[in-house]
């Protein structure tokens, strides 16, 4: 057996692994090659200097800060139950919307059509709220707030610099070290800049649980399912961490093929198409 | 009642929003995961933060956990994913170790600046030191890996499922991320005489 062959038994050795046979056969190799010989030494004093790493003690106050913090999760939690306040804020805000604009349409001259006039006006708007995609609604689906656009763009862009350092994804350069800022450039110059796309497709040979991975995998981030069919998910992010967001999609896309395989951002609900692929049709 | 039993009804109570329950499950877990953060950032302060997002983040999605994996598996899965977040957050993307200055040189290295301390065991704290930099300054999964498997001790299926990876990939990840530490610290390994160890 060749050297490279033998280099890749250093790790079953350090684990233990090796059969009696094959453990005779590479301790005699061991005795013929010196930088197989040393590889294997190191390997087995990092080992032992890893495993004497100290266990450090929790700081003091920790769990009293915990306390008071999962105190004002549950409250929060609490308050978030209710169902009537989500209602009541909703309603309040629908009221201002339309109070505001009849308020605009006033000041700007408008010549007022009467109520019919308004209540077409109403439901338009309620319409872009439902469906904030391109396809339906506003061109942009952010015409209702430029502000909020914007400020979505420059977080992205920031972001997705901070993408550029990872290197986790990346198996090209395999020294194991991180290299600074590396294809930061074209990461950021290729990902998607748009702000309101939020359908992904999932391609997935795996077609039998894959629902069951997607939901499971929602569960370790702040997301909650929406809606679940045999293939459509429909996810909600609690927050506004778009980081998050990008590092719920690495971990979809190990589940499948992701389209677009970056992140898109200025939307906390996104829908997840799974097309399936190498299925036979009964 | 088992301990297991014990966590399950724990868990079931803590769903329900007993936040004693959840405080009661999480005492086992707090050191674990503080230890976690601590050597995936090479910093108190931080870890401390991360670890109690870790417990904030999981006393909200606890009611929807279900039981299929490991509860140790769910929080690691969760501290990794916030490990994660913030690595990315803070752009900690300065090398503090270089790269072997001259692959034929023996692949010597600079070791950080300072005097080492006659007394044994300063330097064996020196040398712990340089070790958990080098190991702060694996790429995330590497560190990962090292980390879990290395100095937390748990199984290659366990550490799979934390990083919803394939078993064959962890193992080779591993393999991988040994070597860079490896070349890392080298020093300390041929400190010979098996005195650097």
């Amino acid at each position: 057996m060749r050297c490279d062959n033998y280099k890749k038994w250093i790790n079953d050795a350090l684990d233990g692994t090796l059969s009696e046979k094959q453990k005779l056969e590479f301790e005699k190799h061991l005795d013929s090659c010196s930088d197989c010989a040393r590889e294997t030494e190191e390997g087995y004093k990092l080992k032992q200097l890893l495993r004497n790493v100290a266990e450090a003690e929790l700081p003091s106050d920790f769990k009293k800060k915990l306390h008071s913090r999962l105190l004002l999760a549950q409250q929060e939690e609490n308050e978030g139950r209710k169902p009537w306040i989500k209602w009541t804020a909703g309603l309040a805000a629908v009221f201002a919307l339309v109070f505001s604009i009849y308020k605009f349409l006033n000041i700007a001259g408008v010549p007022q059509r009467g109520n019919e006039g308004m209540y077409d006006y109403q439901i338009a708007v309620d319409d872009s709220k439902q469906d904030p995609s391109p396809a339906a609604g506003s061109p942009d689906g952010h015409d209702e707030n430029p502000e909020e656009y914007f400020g979505e763009a420059n977080y992205y862009t920031e972001d997705a610099e901070d993408n550029g350092d990872i290197s986790i994804e990346t198996e090209g350069i395999d020294n194991g070290l991180i290299s600074e800022g590396r294809n930061a450039e074209s990461e950021v110059e290729s990902e998607v800049k748009s702000a309101d796309y939020h359908l992904y497709i999932l391609h997935t040979a795996d077609t039998d649980d894959i629902i069951n991975q997607i939901t499971e995998l929602t569960d370790i981030f702040s997301a909650e399912v929406i809606t679940k069919q045999a293939d459509l998910v429909t996810l909600k992010f609690y927050r506004e961490d778009h980081t998050e967001l990008n590092t719920f999609l690495v971990r979809l896309s190990e589940l499948g093929r992701l389209e677009p395989d970056k992140p898109i951002y200025g939307a906390d609900t996104i829908n997840i198409h799974i097309e399936r692929i190498g299925t036979v049709e009964p | 009642m088992s301990s297991e039993n014990e966590e399950i009804q724990l868990i079931e109570e803590a769903k329900k929003g007993d936040l004693a329950a959840f405080e009661k499950l999480i005492l086992s877990y707090e050191k674990m995961i503080y230890n976690y953060c601590l050597r995936m950032t090479n910093s108190r302060e931080d870890a401390e933060d991360l670890t109690q997002e870790v417990f904030i983040r999981l006393y909200k999605s606890l009611k929807r956990f279900r039981g299929r994996s490991k509860f140790s598996t769910y929080v690691y899965r969760i501290a990794h994913n916030i490990c994660i977040d913030h690595y990315r957050k803070s752009k900690v993307g300065i090398i503090f170790l270089s790269q072997p200055k001259n692959s034929e040189d023996d692949r010597e290295m600079d070791l950080p600046a300072g005097e080492p301390s006659p007394e044994e065991t300063a330097l064996q704290k020196e040398q712990q030191e340089l070790l958990l930099q080098c190991i702060a300054q694996l790429k995330p999964n590497y560190r990962t890996i090292i980390v879990l498997r290395e100095i937390q001790e748990r199984s290659y299926e366990e550490i799979a499922e934390i990083l919803n990876m394939p078993l064959g990939t962890v193992k080779s990840h591993l393999s991988r991320a040994r070597t860079a530490l490896r070349e890392a610290v080298r020093p300390l390994l041929k400190g010979g005489d098996g005195h650097a160890l």
